[in-house]
């Protein structure tokens, strides 16, 4: 017992790396895996289409290029412009994953901070934060981000930043929640007891403790801003200048490609946008699960 | 001049409207160097008092009267950053080593480096980290297990983590709530054993919270035994063990199997603790004392002193200890 790799016996083996851990049991979740091999399909597709293709594809020479058929050498076709179908869906994943992240990234800093807050301090804060958060939640996010959209300049940071502005509140009820229960463990009274800072205790005590919660909601989350991004650029609110999964919808519809069955522009984008939405929400519920040892099967 | 000087300490929780009092004029006082014992049955107000001598008492608690004087400096009234620089440095506490009192996604020496690094802001790193080492050296966990998890230690190993936490930067009083209480016993003996050692080699003085009286016996100088919120007896180990004046004392007392006694038979208190809400009047205990009077229903009983050290709160003795 004094060997320390063999120490206790009913400890994970990779103890000492908890991330790994993490990752193996969620590749051993046929949900992860599933999920784990889209997102790396969608990774390396959208780095490649990000380092090979410029955004947006070049137009096409002549008429005799626009709307062609799936070729040997165009193998998804062109658009109503002449553009390169397959060029477009690469560089399009590129912005879906960007705009996924970054959203996110902002969306999880607010709500950790406001959720830790809250539930740590409790009182007159607790109230006042919940009475914001209550507000962002009982707002309608698709008008408040389309009317927002509209108004700030049109350009790919203002898509992130509203995204991310408009959906901190419900990770900050949840994070807050968790917070409340961690709160009434011994380990923050003897935090207290030691005489830590209010804020030292919420940074090396409480954020652990709500790391996974944070960081399975967090995927769950970068899911729905894809999704928002490509609704905000089928209606027109996007970035002009480039190409997205959301744009290209757009352009299918006001070029008629719709009626007149076109199919290989419409398809493809609608596909990539389901799957890679389907690839996040995979992950984040098996982690959910991974994190969560009341929701082991084993 | 005892460190620690307790004087007629009230604290009152607010629940749902109710007002429930959980200490009600409290005294007792420690010594420099000497253990006191504070016992009573669960929700007799022992953590309460604990948690108010740290300034640490929840949201809804509230000490309502009395006073706390630690180190001749008073207590109550003190604000959060004055109670900071307090805990941790000057007091320290020890909990229950159940699953919860180490943060469990924490490695034990990040946990223990915290009290250093809380109250020596300037130390660098790495001196901070060998005096944890040492630290947990002292309480007797071996060097391979320090960077290890809680969930990887054992209760018993928890706790001497927890008791390297409360000592780091060594306070003068130590608070011990129920620290062995979800231990068995052999690990018990082992804790006991060690903060044996450690007051003889730190010159602690330490306020131990305990139901157990066995455990009471073997570490502590001084004994206050709590019922309902009020201290109905205070005393030597000693007097408290071989003399116990209040009734109280010695329903406990009997209440502990003794096997060189008899074959291990126990005899129970009858009756549960009273509510705090509605506490009965008079002496809190009538309802369940074997000599109750007419008087114990009626009037709160004042302390007959009997020595300078024993003192109960007991309608059967005049004000000078005297049996009426």
């Amino acid at each position: 017992m004094t060997d320390p790799g063999s120490a206790s016996p009913g400890a994970p083996a990779s103890s000492n790396r908890p991330a790994l851990a993490v990752l193996g049991k969620l590749w051993r979740n046929v949900r992860g895996k599933i999920g784990m091999i889209l997102l790396a399909v969608f990774l390396v597709y959208g780095t490649a289409g990000f380092l090979a293709y410029e955004n947006p594809p070049a137009a096409g020479e002549g008429v005799e290029d626009r709307f062609r058929a799936p070729s040997v050498e165009q193998l998804l076709g062109t658009d109503n412009l002449g553009r390169s179908v397959w060029e477009q869906l690469a560089v399009g994943a590129g912005i879906s994953l960007a705009v996924g992240v970054a959203a996110t990234a902002i969306a999880v800093l607010i709500g950790s901070v406001v959720g830790i807050t809250s539930g740590y301090l409790g009182g007159r804060f607790d109230q006042f934060a919940m009475g914001i958060t209550d507000m962002f939640i009982t707002i309608p996010a698709l008008p408040l981000i389309i009317v927002l959209a509209a108004v700030l300049s049109r350009g790919l940071p203002t898509i992130i930043v509203v995204i991310g502005v408009t959906s901190w509140a419900v990770p900050a009820r949840l994070i807050r929640a968790e917070v409340l229960s961690q709160r009434e463990r011994t380990f923050i009274l003897r935090a207290k007891a030691i005489g830590m800072r209010p804020l030292h205790i919420m940074w090396t005590h409480v954020l652990p403790n709500v790391a996974g919660i944070v960081l399975a909601n967090a995927i769950l989350l970068t899911a729905a801003a894809i999704l928002t991004e490509a609704v905000l650029a089928f209606l027109g609110l996007g970035d002009p200048s480039l190409i997205s999964w959301g744009k290209m919808l757009q352009n299918a519809f006001s070029s008629g490609a719709t009626s007149l069955g076109y199919w290989w522009v419409l398809i493809p984008p609608g596909l990539m946008i389901t799957l890679m939405v389907l690839s996040f929400t995979l992950i984040g519920n098996a982690l959910t699960d991974v994190i969560d040892p009341r929701r082991q099967e084993d | 001049m005892p460190l620690l000087d307790i004087r007629n300490l009230s604290v009152e929780y607010r629940r749902a409207g109710r007002v429930i009092k959980a200490a009600d004029e409290v005294s007792f006082d420690i010594e420099a160097g000497t253990v006191m014992g504070l016992v009573g049955e669960s929700g007799s107000g022992k953590s309460t008092l604990a948690l108010a001598t740290m300034g640490l008492l929840p949201r809804n608690g509230a000490v309502t009267g009395g006073s706390i004087r630690f180190d001749s400096t008073e207590m109550t009234g003190l604000d959060e950053a004055g109670w900071r620089s307090v805990r941790g440095r000057r007091m320290g506490m020890v909990f229950q080593g159940a699953m919860n009192s180490l943060n469990p996604v924490r490695r034990v020496i990040d946990q223990v480096v915290e009290p250093i690094r809380t109250h020596e802001p300037g130390i660098a790193k790495p001196d901070a980290m060998e005096r944890a080492r040492e630290l947990l050296l002292m309480v007797g966990i071996p060097p391979d297990r320090h960077r290890a998890f809680p969930f990887e230690y054992s209760g018993g190993m928890r706790q001497r983590a927890g008791i390297a936490m409360a000592l780091s930067v060594r306070p003068a009083l130590l608070i011990a709530d129920e620290p062995v209480t979800a231990l068995d016993v052999i690990v018990q003996a082992r804790i006991l054993r060690l903060l044996e050692e450690l007051r003889e080699a730190l010159n602690l003085t330490i306020l131990f919270i305990t139901h157990d009286l066995g455990v009471v016996a073997r570490l502590c100088d001084r004994v206050v035994v709590l019922y309902a919120a009020r201290a109905v007896e205070e005393g030597t180990v000693e007097e408290i063990y071989d003399q116990p004046k209040h009734p109280y004392t010695r329903a406990l007392l009997e209440s502990v199997p003794n096997f060189a006694r008899g074959r291990g038979k126990s005899h129970g208190i009858p009756g549960t603790p009273p509510s705090l809400v509605m506490p009965p009047a008079g002496c809190r205990f009538h309802p369940r004392c074997p000599a109750s009077m007419e008087i114990c229903s009626t009037e709160t009983p004042v302390r007959s002193r009997f020595t300078t050290t024993q003192a109960a709160a007991c309608h059967l003795y005049g004000e000078e200890g005297r049996r009426r």
